[in-house]
C-alpha cells in the first residue's frame, strides 16, 4: 500500500507539492542541508588532514624556533615548550578544542596568535583576487561572446585564429615572467605604479593585473565556445526571427545561458587565486596569505601553516556554496544541484 | 510564451546578484586597502620619515630573545646597550658614559640622560636589572655565554656612584664587546615585569633606545617613532652625518629584486639587498652602496667516532681540493671575499693573510679521499639552490671521494645537523652577531651539542679551550692576539674548520638618506636623512 501511494504521489505533481512537502521537503532545505553537510565533511576533512600532514615535512620547528646557536638543550627546551613532546592525540585534542572555540593556537616563530596573523594577511590576499576576479568577469565575458558573435558562421576567420593565439599566448606565459614584465614596465621604466608592497591604494593595480591575465585567457575561451554553441540553439533562432534587436537577443537569451558555466568556473578560480596567489605576492610583495604560508612553511610554523590551509580550505568551500546559491536564485532548476554538491 | 522567453527572470536575477557581487567587491577592496594611505604615497624623501624593508617579521622585540637580523634590526632601534662598536674596532659610549674592563671585572658609569619610553630615569639599578635578566639561566638567551663566559655573573648597582658593577667568576676579556650586542639592551622595568609584552612589542615602556614601536602589522609592516625625550645617541666618532628619522617604516619583504625595484622607483629609502640584484646598484647614480659580512662560511666536520673526519688528513685534503675564487663564485656570485680565518676579517684578532691556509693541492687530496664514503649535508642558502655546496661536493668527487650531497633547506638542515648520525661534514655560515673570536670558535670548542654545548664537531678540542682560556684571562690586547692568531693557525693546519669565504649582503640608500656600517656590522640606529 504505502508503496503505491509512493508511487502516485510522484506522477502527481500536486501531491507532491502540497500533501507530501513538509518544511524539510523544501527544496531550498535540501539545498541548505546538503551544503551544510559537505561544509561540515570539509572541515572535518581539513582538520584531520592539516593537523596529520604538517609534521610530515622534515625538519624540526624547535630547532627554527631556537634560532642561531642553540644548544641541544635548548632545542630539547623549546620543543617542550611547544608542546611537540605531547603525545599525538594530546596534540591533536588540543588543536581540535581550539578550533571549535575560534583558537587557533599561538606561532611557533613570533608567540603572536594565528587568528591575528591571518587577520592581518586575508585582507590583502581578498583584495587582489576579489578585484581580478571581477575585473575577468567584466573583461572575458563580452570579449568571449563578442569574439563568439562576430565569428558565427565561420565569419572572420583571422579573429577567431587571432582570438585563440593570443588568449592560448597570455595563459601560456607563466604568472612569475607576467609580474616581473608588469614590473619593469609599468613601474620601473614608466613609473606609473608602485614595484611592490602594499601601501597605497594604487599599489593594487599590477598585483591585480597579474593575476587576473590567466583566468581571463581562460574564462574568454569558455565563454566564447559556450556563446557559439547558444547562438546555434532553435529559440536564438527564434529570437532572430521575431527581428529582436541584436542587443536584446544577446543579452536576454544568449547571456543568462552562459551563467552557469561561467559563475561555476570564476567561483573555482577565485577559491584557487585565494590560496594560489604565492608567486604574485612574492614578485610584488604582496603581504598576502600565500606569502604568510610559505613563510610559515620554511619556519615550519605548525600553527600559522595548519590555520590557513583551514582557513582557505574553509573559504574554497564556502565560495563553491556561494556560487551554487547564486546559480539557483538566478534558475531554481539548481536546487537539485547534484553537480555542485560542496 | 517560447522558451527564450521563460528566461526573463533568471536574466533579471543574474543582473542584480553580479550587481551586488560587484559593488560588495568594490567596497570591499576599497575599504582594506593600504591601511587607508591611499592619498600619502609612502615612498619619496619626505623630510622625516624613513622607509627602509624588514626580510622577515620580528619574531620577537624582546633583546635576549633575539634570534635574527630581523630581530637584531628593531632591538638596535627599540633599546640601547651600555657601549657600541665604532669603526676601527672601537667601542664608543652609549648608556655607559666610562668604563673600567678588566678580564673578571666590568665597572660601568651609567650617563645622567638615560630614559625609558614611560619617563623612567635610566639608573644603574635599572641597567642591572636588565643585565641580570640577560644572564639569568631562566631568561635562556643563545648570548649569555659570549657576553659573560661560562662561569657565574654577578651584577650590582649603585645608584649613588651612578655605577654598574659585573663580575664573572672565569674570565672573559669579551664582556667589553659583549655588551655591545643587540642582545644586551636594556630593557626598562616596564618590560621586565611584562615579559608577554616585552616579546610581542607592546610594553610601551620598555623602550630604552630611539625609537618605540608605534605600529605592528605581522607580515606587513612596522613603524618606529622617534622619541622626543631620547638624547643618549652614542658617541660615535667622527660624529654621524644628518638627522634621525621622525618615523621610521619598515616593511616585511623578503624578496631582494622586489627590495631593489623599490629602491629604484622611490618607495623604500634604505635597505638591505642580497644576492644577484646587488649588481643593479653599481655606479647607479642616485645611491649610495656597501657591502658588509652576514656571515663567515667554512668547512665544518663531524669529529666523532665513526666518522671519517676523525682523521686530521682527510679534513685537511678537503682543505686541499677548494679553490676559495670558485667557491666564491658558487656561493656568492663572485660578490663576496675568499676568507682565510673562520672569523670574519673585521673581528678583532682576525687572521686576513691567505699564506694561513693551506695550498690547493688536489693530487695531494686524492691520496686521502679516494673511495672514501661521505656524507655531506648542505643547506640551500648558499648560493642558488647550494650551489656552494654541489661546488665544494664536485671538488671532492674529482679528487675521488664518494659525497653523498644533501642540499636541504635551513630548518631541515638546523634539525639534521643536530643528528651527527646524518652528516660528516657540512658548510657552516656563522653569522658571529657579537663579532668576537669566540664567537666564531664557539662552534668548535668545548661541550657537544649533544651535551648541551655549542660545539658541532664532537671534538672537544682541549688544547684550543685551554687557549682560549689563556686568551680570556690576558689583559694585554697585544698579547690575546697572539694567542688568537696561535688558535688560528692551528684550527687551519688540523683543519677542524677549513675557511672558504663570506657571505655579503650590501646596503643601499638613496640620495639623501645614510646608515652607517662599522666593522662590517650594520646599525641601524644610525639611519639618517641627509639633506
Amino acid at each position: 500500500m504505502t508503496t503505491t501511494i509512493a508511487t502516485e504521489a510522484s506522477r502527481t505533481p500536486g501531491l507532491r507539492a502540497g500533501r507530501r512537502r513538509g518544511p524539510a521537503q523544501h527544496p531550498w532545505v535540501r539545498f541548505g542541508l546538503r551544503r551544510f553537510g559537505g561544509l561540515l565533511l570539509s572541515f572535518a576533512v581539513l582538520t584531520a588532514v592539516t593537523f596529520l600532514i604538517v609534521p610530515l615535512i622534515p625538519g624540526d620547528p624547535a630547532a627554527v624556533a631556537a634560532g642561531d646557536g642553540a644548544s641541544a638543550a635548548q632545542i630539547a627546551q623549546m620543543r617542550q615548550e611547544l608542546g611537540l613532546e605531547q603525545p599525538l592525540i594530546v596534540q591533536f585534542l588540543t588543536y581540535f578544542s581550539g578550533i571549535i572555540t575560534l583558537d587557533l593556537g599561538t606561532s611557533f616563530i613570533s608567540g603572536e596568535e594565528v587568528s591575528q596573523v591571518i587577520f592581518s594577511r586575508f585582507p590583502f590576499t581578498a583584495q587582489i583576487a576579489l578585484l581580478a576576479i571581477v575585473l575577468v568577469l567584466l573583461i572575458a565575458v563580452p570579449v568571449g561572446m563578442g569574439v563568439a558573435i562576430l565569428t558565427r558562421g565561420g565569419r572572420l576567420p583571422w579573429l577567431d585564429h587571432g582570438f585563440n593565439v593570443v588568449t592560448g599566448f597570455i595563459y601560456a606565459v607563466p604568472q612569475y615572467v607576467m609580474g616581473t614584465l608588469l614590473v619593469v614596465v609599468f613601474a620601473v621604466t614608466l613609473g606609473w605604479f608602485p614595484a611592490a608592497g602594499a601601501a597605497t591604494f594604487d599599489s593594487l593595480v599590477l598585483p591585480t593585473a597579474g593575476l587576473m591575465f590567466g583566468p581571463a585567457c581562460v574564462i574568454a575561451r569558455v565563454v566564447r565556445r559556450e556563446t557559439a554553441v547558444v547562438l546555434d540553439k532553435d529559440y536564438v533562432r527564434t529570437a532572430r526571427g521575431w527581428r529582436l534587436g541584436a542587443a536584446r537577443t544577446h543579452l536576454r537569451y544568449v547571456l543568462p545561458n552562459l551563467i552557469t558555466t561561467t559563475l561555476t568556473l570564476s567561483g573555482l578560480i577565485l577559491a584557487a587565486q585565494l590560496g594560489g596567489a604565492v608567486v604574485i605576492e612574492t614578485v610584488f610583495a604582496w603581504p598576502g596569505l600565500g606569502q604568510g604560508i610559505v613563510n610559515a612553511i620554511l619556519q615550519r610554523d605548525y600553527p600559522v601553516i595548519r590555520g590557513i590551509i583551514l582557513v582557505l580550505g574553509l573559504l574554497a568551500t564556502l565560495i563553491i556554496i556561494l556560487v551554487d546559491v547564486v546559480l539557483a536564485v538566478i534558475d531554481p532548476r539548481n536546487l537539485g544541484g547534484a553537480s555542485h554538491d560542496a | 510564451m517560447n522558451r527564450a522567453e521563460t528566461r526573463r527572470p533568471a536574466a533579471r536575477r543574474w543582473a542584480t546578484v553580479t550587481t551586488v557581487l560587484t559593488t560588495a567587491t568594490l567596497a570591499l577592496a576599497g575599504c582594506t586597502t593600504g591601511s587607508g594611505n591611499a592619498s600619502a604615497p609612502e615612498g619619496g624623501a619626505s623630510t622625516d620619515t624613513i622607509n627602509t624593508t624588514f626580510n622577515a617579521d620580528p619574531t620577537t622585540f624582546s633583546p635576549p630573545q633575539g634570534r635574527n637580523a630581523d630581530d637584531y634590526m628593531a632591538s638596535r632601534l627599540l633599546f640601547d646597550t651600555l657601549v657600541r662598536r665604532g669603526t676601527d674596532n672601537s667601542i664608543v659610549p652609549n648608556l655607559a658614559s666610562a668604563w673600567e674592563v678588566t678580564p673578571t671585572r666590568g665597572v660601568f658609569t651609567i650617563g645622567e640622560n638615560g630614559t625609558c619610553s614611560d619617563g623612567t630615569r635610566i639608573t644603574p639599578t635599572v641597567v642591572a636589572d636588565s643585565l641580570r635578566n640577560f644572564a639569568s639561566p631562566d631568561t635562556n638567551s643563545n648570548f649569555r655565554e659570549l657576553v659573560f663566559g661560562p662561569g657565574k655573573t654577578t651584577i650590582t648597582a649603585d645608584d649613588e656612584a651612578g655605577t654598574v658593577t659585573i663580575d664573572v667568576t672565569e674570565p672573559w676579556a669579551d664582556m667589553l664587546q659583549g655588551l655591545s650586542m643587540t642582545a644586551t639592551g636594556i630593557v626598562c622595568p616596564d618590560g621586565l615585569a611584562d615579559p608577554k609584552g616585552l616579546n610581542a612589542g607592546t610594553a610601551d615602556g620598555a623602550f630604552s633606545g630611539p625609537y618605540a614601536l608605534a605600529e605592528k602589522q605581522s607580515g606587513v609592516k612596522y613603524a618606529f617613532k622617534l622619541r622626543e625625550d631620547y638624547s643618549s645617541w652614542p658617541q660615535y666618532e667622527p660624529a654621524i652625518e644628518g638627522v634621525p628619522a621622525a618615523t621610521i617604516n619598515a616593511s616585511v619583504n623578503a624578496n631582494s629584486s622586489a627590495v631593489a625595484n623599490e629602491l629604484l622607483t622611490g618607495t623604500r629609502d634604505i635597505a638591505i639587498i642580497r644576492g644577484k640584484d646587488m649588481s643593479r646598484f653599481d655606479g647607479q647614480k642616485g645611491f649610495t652602496a656597501e657591502k658588509f659580512p652576514i656571515g663567515s662560511m667554512f668547512a665544518l666536520f663531524n669529529e666523532r667516532q665513526g666518522s671519517p673526519f676523525t682523521d686530521a688528513e682527510m679534513r685537511r685534503s678537503v682543505a686541499q681540493v677548494v679553490d676559495r675564487n670558485a667557491f666564491s663564485q658558487a656561493a656568492t656570485g663572485g660578490q663576496g671575499e675568499p676568507y682565510y680565518s673562520f672569523a670574519h676579517p673585521s673581528v678583532p684578532c682576525a687572521v686576513t693573510d691567505a699564506s694561513a691556509v693551506l695550498p690547493q693541492d688536489p693530487a695531494a687530496a686524492a691520496q686521502a679521499l679516494t673511495g672514501e664514503k661521505i656524507k655531506f649535508l648542505g643547506t640551500q642558502v648558499f648560493g642558488p639552490n647550494g650551489a656552494a655546496n654541489t661546488y665544494v661536493s664536485e671538488a671532492m668527487r674529482q679528487a675521488g671521494a664518494d659525497v653523498e650531497l644533501r642540499n636541504v633547506d635551513l630548518a631541515t638542515w638546523s634539525t639534521d645537523s643536530q643528528k651527527p648520525e646524518k652528516w660528516d661534514m657540512t658548510l657552516m655560515g656563522a653569522i658571529n652577531a657579537g663579532g668576537t673570536m669566540y664567537g666564531a670558535l664557539s662552534v668548535l670548542i668545548g661541550p657537544s651539542t649533544e651535551n648541551g654545548g655549542l660545539n658541532w664537531t664532537g671534538n672537544e678540542n682541549p688544547e684550543l679551550k685551554a687557549l682560549v682560556a689563556d686568551a680570556m684571562a690576558e689583559e694585554d690586547e697585544a698579547k690575546r692576539c697572539g694567542i688568537y692568531n696561535e688558535i688560528q693557525r692551528i684550527v687551519v693546519e688540523d683543519a677542524h674548520a677549513v675557511p672558504l669565504g663570506s657571505l655579503v649582503a650590501q646596503t643601499t640608500a638613496r640620495e639623501g638618506f645614510a646608515v652607517s656600517v662599522f666593522n662590517g656590522q650594520r646599525d641601524e640606529s644610525t639611519m639618517r636623512i641627509t639633506k
